[in-house]
């Protein structure tokens, strides 16, 4: 058996090898490289879980119904998004049987935000909201009156946001809550 | 299929192309987001969290740029906003990880176990070096060097030209070897050998 060398001149030794990997990158020339997959390796069963896992994921891209909605229904080991406010205003349309609802959620971080309802079947894809130039999504849907409905923002297609104004939050039965508005 | 046909089959309705992708770039994606995270298991959240919103942007992708270079513009901003607070505490936590490998008497039976340790203690040094960096040079460094992206995807993906990356690279370059060559030099005899 073999002893290596003090840790002072092990250190060196990592060092130098350090400095070999990124003297064989730049050998490599400007284009693309793999110079350290070497030394900077990774779990072969690591990489081939987690290539299945985003597979599965976004497998499940489109939901619908309210068991497609559990699948939504993601809970972020860190919060990447600040959702500072949502804002629900009423368009009375006078005489008529249908409300134009206009739902707004702020999340200037966010890539997309979609409003998923008991109206649309949970879906992500119905109701998208659009982006305004302030960093605030919005949408306009129309509502029948006498109804009750409940509803919750997707954002960035995996975490799902109640709205934080209004009133009435019901439990999911998955254990989150959903908004709810009565026109 | 290259990454633009892949990206074209994926919004034609084959989510399985993007199995193609995924594969491609998972290497590359880890050891970006593991030099940023510290830890493996870290790195492979990130990567699964980026190539899903990637997947879920697709429709913004312009097939006349670089996937990588795309791909990887996302990597940076998802990193970095996920994981900022615990960038500081993770450089100290390389550093003493170096120092506690280094101590450890190692019994090498065969040479490869000795390569596995050294090449583990290396990749320690590098990480924890290049966390040292400034930002401007860090982030082109972790592109170009633990990415392998070409000196014009990193610039794509920065926003940068790619004259500004390539002035970046070499001080940075130069940075590194200077944290990594002047203090590991032994001052006396080798020890311990048998």
């Amino acid at each position: 058996m073999k002893r290596l060398p003090g840790s002072e001149d092990m250190r060196a030794q990592a060092r130098k090898r350090a400095l070999e990997a990124l003297d064989r990158r730049l050998a490599d020339g400007e284009g693309g490289s793999d110079a350290l997959g070497g030394l900077l390796s990774r779990d072969p069963e690591a990489a081939v879980a987690t290539a299945d896992a985003v597979m599965a994921r976004v497998g499940r891209g489109t939901v619908r119904g309210h068991a497609g909605f559990r699948a939504a229904y993601v809970l972020a080991a860190a919060a990447a998004l600040v959702v500072v406010s949502s804002l629900l205003t009423l368009a009375l349309s006078g005489g008529r049987d249908v409300v134009e609802v206009h739902f707004v959620l702020a999340a200037p971080e966010a890539d997309s935000v979609s409003l998923a309802a008991d109206f649309n079947g949970w879906s992500l894809d119905t109701h998208v909201l659009e982006r305004r130039e302030d960093g605030t999504w919005e949408i306009v849907v129309p509502l029948s009156k006498g109804a009750s409905y409940r509803y919750g923002f997707v954002v960035d297609g995996e975490r799902w946001v109640p709205d934080p104004r209004s009133s009435i939050l019901l439990d999911d039965g998955f254990g989150g809550t959903s908004s709810s508005i009565s026109l | 299929m290259d990454d633009a046909e892949a990206v074209r089959r994926v919004l034609a309705g084959d989510d399985g192309a993007f199995r193609v992708l995924v594969d491609r770039h998972g290497n590359g994606l880890h050891r970006f987001c593991r030099a940023r995270l510290g830890n493996d298991d870290d790195a492979e959240d990130a990567v699964q969290d980026v190539l899903v919103r990637a997947f879920r942007s697709l429709g913004r992708y312009d097939p006349g740029r670089s996937f990588a270079a795309w791909l990887f513009a996302i990597a940076a901003n998802r990193v970095k906003t996920r994981y900022r607070a615990r960038f500081m505490e993770l450089r100290l936590a390389e550093r003493a990880q170096a120092e506690r490998s280094a101590e450890e008497p190692v019994l090498a039976l065969e040479s490869g176990v000795e390569f596995q340790a050294l090449d583990r203690m290396a990749a320690e040094e590098l990480r924890a070096a290049v966390g040292t960096l400034a930002a401007d040079r860090r982030v082109p460094v972790e592109l170009y060097y633990f990415a392998g992206l070409s000196v014009a995807e990193t610039a794509a993906a920065l926003g940068l030209g790619t004259e500004a990356v390539k002035s970046r690279l070499f001080r940075a370059r130069k940075e590194l070897a200077s944290i990594l060559g002047e203090t590991g030099q032994p001052t006396e005899p080798m020890k311990g050998r048998s």
